[in-house]
């Protein structure tokens, strides 16, 4: 080891010797600042010696370096305990003792809309069977909206569809189903897509109507897909999102584009399925439509309908949301009050 | 529609109790919306599907009450005594256009007493809803509502030239209607007319000058099958929808138009002292053969999920009065009876077959079967990761509807001609479709303001649209973002924070950073990656002013399946020098960051931590305090070489931006 080395070593430990005596006297901030310039300041020793170190024999510089930032993390250490034992001292004489009752600062924390949360569920559920995700142009056109789902052209199963028009050639779509033809026609079986999405009816506005609202429509094309096991995937969701024991029951119903087709009901959580406002005294609350994927609509997107079968369904968002959470008017949703939308 | 239970009883004594029945019904697809009970009868108020029209009458309802509780079906004989017709009571009938209507049948009955009905006739209709007017009107509705077969009584009398003509109107013929509206007819409707003209809409409504009135003694009952897609055309045309065009425009039984008529002449002659005449008219197709259906058991098992016999099956199809025979092959071979015009194909059999087995006895079971692979879904993922960052910084999430009217559109300061016009809208204020999501995000702040929130922070995702050429529509996925009064929640022990410009332009930095897009602004614009969007300030009531940014966000789906790369983090302390810089006050911020960031390799970040001007500053100079962060990959910096790189980076500031340093800090 070099005399130089020897020396910065030696003049390291007096130093750090020196720098702790002067912080224990250190008694007000003029002070601690007087003591930061002469220890840790661009004019002092440590600094010096940092520069010097430039002039050691190359193999003795990683230890005195290591040396000498060590001393410097040490001092800048105590430098900031010291501020902060005067910081507190200073809080706690500037304003009295704290009063621990009083309210905490909120975060402001946004929070998300209800009918958001309630797809999450329903998407939850669907993509733990294996279903993806699909979406498709809310613009629509004759073909896609009915046609290609076996709607015939004048035929009343159309007027259950008040349609929004925007011309001769567009329309609001007035399901999600078209995207089911959009999916099929790009794609091969087998098949488990869900599309959520925006839907347009021409409908008057009151508490259970809105010329919008969402819907999650589901397909699956397999070759061997039965009622059963749409029944079943139905009944698995209609627990998994109302909670264990919820029953629910499958209607026959008329969809075009499915056959045999479904209502999908469940027990109405408010009064427990004995009847009450809420149902309309039924006890029971529709929340789907459903059915097996008609073979004309299998032929209308080049599915050779011997060959596949699937099963299909549409459910309401906010209706599902309704029942839920229990809310009694659709208009909520899109008032965005925050008073009803901090609920959720 | 509804049904009396007294009346169904009629024809099918089934004993099940009222509201046990209503279940039942509902079980099977005939949903009973209401049951109300009147006096000693119970009103069943019933969805019937379009496709069941089979339903739409009481006959129709019992058939399935039968099915369902297997009590005998009856339908009542019908007797006619008729009389030759004489010659000057003779009508021709002249089917011209058969396409539009494949069967017509008439009869004539004459000798009428007109007159209130008998109290039964007059009960059984009101209690369904349909007010008795005169025997003779109250037996055709009586048919009707029976049968499911609408039917029409001409006064005989007024038939000019003793003939009725089905066929198409002429463009610009007219007629009056029983209820006194006039019409100019469409070459597309077909009419029934006299040798003169129209008196009566095919299959819609009568004409007023041929309805029978109390002075009538001889009708023509019209009993026809028209073609439903032209009746449902011609009534909405003249936005008609009657007891008659409801039935036809889901297809009648066109075997049942004879037996109709014959029906409502016997009770005529019955009740109203009629004459029935021979012999009766019956124009057009009278034979209507179905096609046998072949039902393959095994896959109606399939589809179902059921483990039914071909032997099950057959016996459910015949409790529905379908005919089931058997082929070599063991297959069910199925006539379905006329009146289910809806059955035609072996899917529709397996339906049949489901619904008379019962959902309920269908087995619930999950899928098996093979899994798609899993596909990534870009606008998903890309609003999830959008409402992440915007709730945590404070956003709520706010769906407004699709809709603007041109008020809106114009006190936004948006041009209306370039929104897309709904042909038929239901609200006036939803008139237009929305071209930008800000104007319903200040309606909502404004909404929220009145109600004293202090503060309102909203997003809001979803499509907007604009006017293509070529007449198509084109969408885009937007986001709208709104921030109004305190941007933090006010708190006596720290200064409140306004939202301002920063406030909306930081959140959107961060939104970008989270998507892996580098955000960069041009005055009032901004890209974040591929997205191009704009801030504006709207005038919000009460906050004064809320600053709104708008981004459209369709380019930015691509981003979220980009893979990002590790960089190599440095395990080396960082030193921090902070430089307080004077210079020219249209010098951008943006400019100098990015010049100090160039300026040497061993910047890694750049932060402006203050700006004023004033006091100790020149005129038109302003201070820029800017906090740098020195870090190499290998090494420990060393005081010399990071007073080096910051004396580079203050001599490329004075050259470039004319900056000086305003005094120099201690280290």
């Amino acid at each position: 080891m070099t005399d130089e080395t020897r020396k910065l070593l030696a003049e390291t430990t007096a130093l750090k010797k020196a720098a702790g005596e002067a912080a224990a006297s250190v008694a007000d901030e003029k002070e601690l600042e007087r003591w930061r310039v002469k220890f840790l300041g661009r004019k002092s020793a440590l600094s010096r010696l940092s520069k010097s170190l430039s002039s050691l024999p190359e193999a003795e510089k990683p230890a005195a370096g290591r040396a000498l930032n060590e001393l410097r993390a040490e001092l800048e250490g105590r430098y900031g305990r010291i501020q902060r034992q005067f910081a507190e001292k200073k809080a706690e004489a500037g304003k009295g003792r704290i009063d621990y009752t009083l309210p905490g600062i909120t975060p402001a924390i946004g929070s998300l809309h209800p009918i958001t949360k309630t797809y999450y569920e329903i998407a939850a559920f669907f993509t733990a069977l294996g279903f993806s995700i699909a979406d498709g142009p809310e613009v629509e056109d004759e073909f896609h909206n009915f046609g290609a789902l076996n709607f015939p052209p004048d035929h009343p199963s159309r007027d259950a569809q008040d349609t929004l028009y925007i011309n001769d050639e567009w329309l609001l779509r007035t399901h999600t189903s078209p995207v089911q033809v959009r999916v099929m026609l790009s794609q091969e079986p087998p098949l488990r897509v869900i599309v959520p999405g925006r839907c347009y009816r021409a409908d008057a506005v009151d508490a259970s109507h809105y010329p919008v609202f969402h819907q999650v429509e589901g397909l699956l094309v397999d070759d061997n897909v039965s009622l059963g096991d749409l029944k079943g995937t139905l009944a698995a969701f209609a627990e998994y999102v109302f909670g264990p024991g919820t029953k629910m029951r499958f209607r026959p119903h008329f969809f075009p584009f499915t056959e045999p087709s479904a209502e999908v009901d469940v027990s109405c959580a408010v009064c427990d399925g004995v009847g009450c406002p809420t149902c309309g005294g039924k006890g029971w609350l529709e929340i789907a439509g459903a059915g097996m994927v008609h073979p004309s609509v299998f032929r209308n997107v080049g599915y050779d309908p011997e060959r596949w079968v699937g099963y299909a369904f549409g459910m309401g968002v906010e209706r599902i949301a309704m029942l839920k959470y229990g809310v009694n008017d659709i208009r909520l949703f899109y008032e965005n009050d925050f008073a009803f939308l901090q609920q959720f | 529609m509804k049904y009396s239970l007294k009346w169904l009883r009629d024809y099918c004594p089934a004993t099940v109790p009222a509201d046990r029945l209503a279940e039942q019904l509902t079980m099977v697809g005939l949903e009973v919306e209401l049951l109300s009970r009147v006096d000693d009868d119970v009103i069943f108020d019933v969805d019937v599907v379009p496709v069941r029209s089979d339903c739409l009458s009481m006959i129709g309802l019992a058939r399935e009450i039968s099915s369902l509780t297997l009590a005998p079906l009856t339908l009542p004989p019908v007797y006619i005594k008729e009389v030759n017709i004489p010659k000057e009571l003779s009508v021709e009938v002249d089917l011209v256009d058969q396409d539009l209507c494949p069967r017509y049948s008439a009869r004539i009955v004459t000798n009428l007493d007109v007159g209130t009905s008998l109290p039964w006739l007059a009960q059984r209709l009101e209690a369904v809803g349909v007010r008795s007017l005169n025997n003779v009107v109250d037996i055709t509705n009586f048919v009707n509502l029976e049968m499911g077969q609408p039917l029409h009584a001409f006064d005989l009398a007024k038939l000019r030239g003793r003939k009725l003509v089905i066929r198409r109107a002429g463009a610009g013929e007219k007629l009056v209607l029983i209820n006194d509206e006039e019409l100019t007819l469409s070459s597309e409707d077909l009419v029934i007319a006299d040798a003169e003209g129209p008196v009566a809409l095919a299959g819609v409504m009568g004409g007023r000058d041929s309805e029978v009135s109390s002075s009538t003694q001889a009708v023509v009952i019209e009993s026809a099958y028209f073609d439903p897609a032209n009746v449902r055309r011609t009534a909405r045309r003249y936005g008609l929808s009657t007891e008659s065009s409801y039935r036809f425009e889901r297809g009648t039984d066109p075997t049942a138009t004879l037996e109709a008529a014959n029906r409502a002449a016997a009770l005529l002659a019955e009740l109203a002292g009629g004459t029935v005449l021979a012999p009766p008219a019956d124009k057009g197709q009278t034979e209507w053969p179905r096609p046998a259906v072949v039902l393959r058991p095994a896959r109606a098992n399939m589809l179902m999920g059921t483990s039914l016999t071909g032997e099950d099956m057959a016996v459910l199809l015949r409790r529905l009065y379908f005919d089931v025979g058997l082929d070599r092959m063991e297959n069910l071979v199925i006539s379905a009876p006329p009146y289910r015009r809806d059955v035609n194909s072996e899917i529709d059999v397996v339906e049949e077959i489901a619904r008379a087995y019962g959902y309920d006895n269908v087995e619930a079971t999950l899928p098996g079967g093979r899994l798609p692979p899993p596909a990534r879904a870009p606008r998903e993922e890309l609003e999830r990761k959008m409402r992440e960052v915007l709730t945590a910084a404070g956003f709520t999430e706010v769906y407004t509807p699709t809709f603007t009217n041109p008020e809106q559109l114009a006190a936004c300061g948006l041009d209306p001609c370039e929104a897309v016009a709904v042909a038929n809208p239901t609200v006036s204020q939803f008139s237009h479709l929305r071209v930008a999501l800000w104007p319903n995000l200040a309606d909502v702040a404004m909404r929220n303001g009145r109600l004293g929130a202090p503060s309102v922070l909203i997003f809001e995702i979803g499509n907007v649209f604009t006017a293509d050429k070529g007449g198509t529509v084109a969408e885009h996925l937007h986001l709208g973002l709104l921030a109004a009064g305190e941007a933090e929640p006010r708190h006596w022990s720290r200064r409140p924070g306004e939202a301002n410009f920063f406030f909306v332009k930081g959140t959107l930095e961060a939104l970008g950073r989270v998507l892996g897009a580098s955000t960069e602004w041009e005055g009032t614009n901004f890209r974040v990656g591929p997205a191009t969007g704009a801030y504006r300030q709207a005038a919000v009531e009460p906050f004064g002013a809320a600053h709104v940014t708008e981004l459209d966000v369709s380019p930015l789906r691509a981003l979220t399946a980009t893979a990002r790369r590790y960089r190599p983090i440095s395990r080396f302390p960082s030193v921090v020098r902070d430089l307080a810089l004077v210079l020219d006050e249209d010098k951008a911020g943006a400019d100098i960051v990015a010049a100090i960031r160039e300026s040497n390799d061993l910047v890694r970040d750049v932060a402006v931590f203050d700006v004023f001007a004033g006091e100790s500053i020149p005129a038109r100079r302003k201070s820029l305090g800017v906090r740098i962060r020195y870090q190499a990959d290998d090494r420990t910096l060393t005081d010399e070489e990071v007073n080096d790189a910051r004396e580079e980076t203050i001599k490329m500031l004075a050259a470039k931006f004319g900056a000086t340093l305003r005094s120099q800090h201690q280290n």
